[in-house]
């Protein structure tokens, strides 16, 4: 399959983008020359250029360094996140879809309950119960909100794969419930998983930046670009860069992770 | 729909359940919370009696639109979301009216010409419209139309002289200053509905009755007014319906940044202030307007497609 990934231009435009975003976010020691937090007034506010690749903050800290240690902290949300998410789903999904009758009502109509609430309001009320926002709970907290999908998916996947022959002859040969759905039912039924996932990290990503603008989810000075982009508002129409490049950023890597999703779903149809 | 209005209701309840503190107790170190205000707070919440009477309660409270007492200034929350929410509904209707009637003839014509310049550029701009984070535009468009060019007023909904200006001119005032919100709320979605209306199009394009209809030589543009767009329309409607979650949780981020008075912002105040009371009607109101916002769709739908029956 990555071979066929691999020919499809808009796939492998994306799988460029998220290798290159991952080398920042792995390399950012090695090639920046600032540390992230470092301050230096005497430099604030300067334009891109040879010294400062991306120019410098109104701390006179360096943008490219910010950005780079910023994919750390987009990337690693995004994959967390969507990891609880979907083991969550994969739970609850394939419960449902197995078992049927009440236990698969009541998991559902939760499921639906869920998905009642605009998602971002959901994530901004757990925020508010947090006295204060870390990184490791933000990601609890989109995981906890966005495993919907993924559930909805195995469940259905599941629904039409427990009727197929091979299944039967397991059940036939004795074999316990627990072997059939984890070693049987749910590596079969994770192909559409995947697509959701990769689109997932996007929408997480998305999610993070949004909160952290709104100085709700990483808390300055750790750099991310969503906080970077809330410290720019006090420069609007002054530096242009500081608010350019860390949404440019978000953007490319919400690009990549929706090509290459795309790029699976094409795959597996 | 009353089990899911039921279920909202008791989510809602237990996330602010989990809240450090009682409510009562958060406002003991409110100062400005008045002695008076403190007493309503613990007769609304009866705290004194068991976690499931309190629920009832409290469900019985919001079936008569009484979500409590604010714990920043003590008035009435449901006066509070109803004092913002015209703007934000305003806003967010007139997004949707342009999502609409732009999204959907840009995806039509480029299913129409398919793998032509035009629907390559066009699928461009969707995935980047599809990426590109809402509060990155609204500070571009701040920066650039805002500041720099000055055709666009960056903050509030109002000039400051907006009271001596005459009914008309109070109109413009406020169309002109909610264009940029309105431009950057919609820009996000317009990307998922022209998309999805052209693989809708190209989807009807293939059916056998629609070839027929070319096959047996109609003019184009009879077949496609006529045959394909109705077909297209319904999911394009029910996709609407569906994308009311989203467009209150962009209200959030895009009246903050505007410094808009509407419901979104009043969230973001009181995910601030920690002001629990206003949060959980928020969430309720805003868990009922998707609600409403699905039950439009299959209203929708059901009108223009006479084979839904409702009982379905």
């Amino acid at each position: 399959m990555i071979k066929r990934i691999l020919k499809n231009k808009l796939g492998l435009s994306g799988l460029l983008i998220v290798l290159f975003i991952s080398s920042l976010a792995l390399l950012a020691p090695f090639i920046t020359k600032y540390e992230p937090i470092s301050l230096n007034i005497e430099e604030a506010l300067l334009p891109p250029g040879p010294e400062h690749l991306l120019g410098t903050d109104s701390l006179g800290r360096d943008l490219f360094s910010r950005i780079a240690y910023g994919a750390r902290i987009s990337l690693s949300v995004g994959f967390v996140a969507v990891g609880i998410a979907v083991v969550i789903g994969i739970i609850l999904g394939s419960i449902a879809g197995f078992f049927g009758g009440i236990i698969d009502a009541v998991i559902m109509r939760f499921t639906d309950i869920m998905l009642c609430f605009p998602s971002f309001f959901l994530i901004l009320s757990l925020v508010a119960l947090l006295a204060k926002p870390s990184i490791y709970l933000i990601m609890v907290i989109i995981g906890l909100t966005s495993w919907m999908g993924p559930a909805r998916l195995i469940r259905a996947e599941i629904l039409s794969l427990k009727e197929e022959n091979f299944i039967l002859a397991l059940k036939i040969l004795k074999i316990p419930t627990p072997a059939i759905i984890l070693k049987h039912l749910i590596p079969n039924a994770l192909s559409p998983v995947l697509v959701n996932a990769t689109l997932g990290i996007a929408s997480a990503i998305l999610v993070e930046s949004s909160l952290s603008f709104l100085g709700l989810g990483v808390q300055p000075p750790t750099p991310s670009w969503g906080n970077i982009l809330m410290e720019a508002k006090s420069t609007l129409g002054v530096a242009w860069w500081i608010t350019f490049f860390p949404g440019l950023c978000i953007l490319i890597t919400v690009l990549g992770f929706n090509l290459l999703g795309e790029a699976i779903r094409e795959e597996l149809k | 729909m009353v089990p899911l209005l039921i279920g909202i209701s008791f989510i809602s309840f237990l996330v602010i359940h989990l809240a450090p503190g009682s409510p009562v107790s958060v406002s003991l170190f409110n100062p400005k919370i008045s002695l008076e205000a403190r007493e309503k707070l613990n007769k609304l919440y009866g705290l004194d009696k068991p976690v499931h009477i309190q629920y009832f309660n409290w469900l019985k409270n919001i079936l008569k639109f009484d979500f409590g007492y604010s714990l920043v200034d003590g008035r009435k929350v449901s006066s509070k979301i109803l004092e913002r929410l015209p703007v934000t509904l305003t806003i967010n209707i007139l997004s949707l009216l342009i999502i609409f009637f732009t999204a959907i003839p840009l995806g039509l014509y480029s299913g129409w010409r398919k793998g032509s310049f035009f629907d390559r550029f066009t699928t461009i701009f969707v995935f980047i419209g599809f990426a590109t984070p809402s509060f990155w535009l609204a500070l571009l468009s701040m920066q650039f139309l805002g500041v720099k060019l000055g055709w666009f007023p960056i903050s509030g909904i109002t000039s400051i002289d907006f009271e001596y200006f005459p009914w008309y001119k109070k109109v413009l005032d406020f169309l002109w200053h909610i264009s940029l919100p309105v431009l950057v709320a919609s820009f996000g979605s317009l990307a998922g509905l022209s998309r999805y209306s052209r693989e809708k199009f190209l989807e009807v394009l293939d059916k056998e009755y629609i070839r027929t209809a070319f096959a047996k030589g109609l003019p184009s543009s009879q077949i496609i007014y006529k045959h394909a767009l109705k077909p297209v329309f319904l999911p394009v409607i029910t996709i609407l319906g569906l994308s009311v979650p989203g467009l209150l949780g962009g209200s959030v981020i895009f009246e903050t940044i505007f410094s808009i008075p509407g419901m979104g912002r009043l969230f973001y105040e009181g995910v601030m202030m920690r002001d629990y009371p206003l949060i959980m009607g928020l969430l309720v109101i805003g868990a009922f307007l998707t609600l409403l916002g699905n039950f439009l769709a299959d209203l929708a739908y059901i009108w223009a497609d006479p084979r839904i029956k409702y009982s379905k």
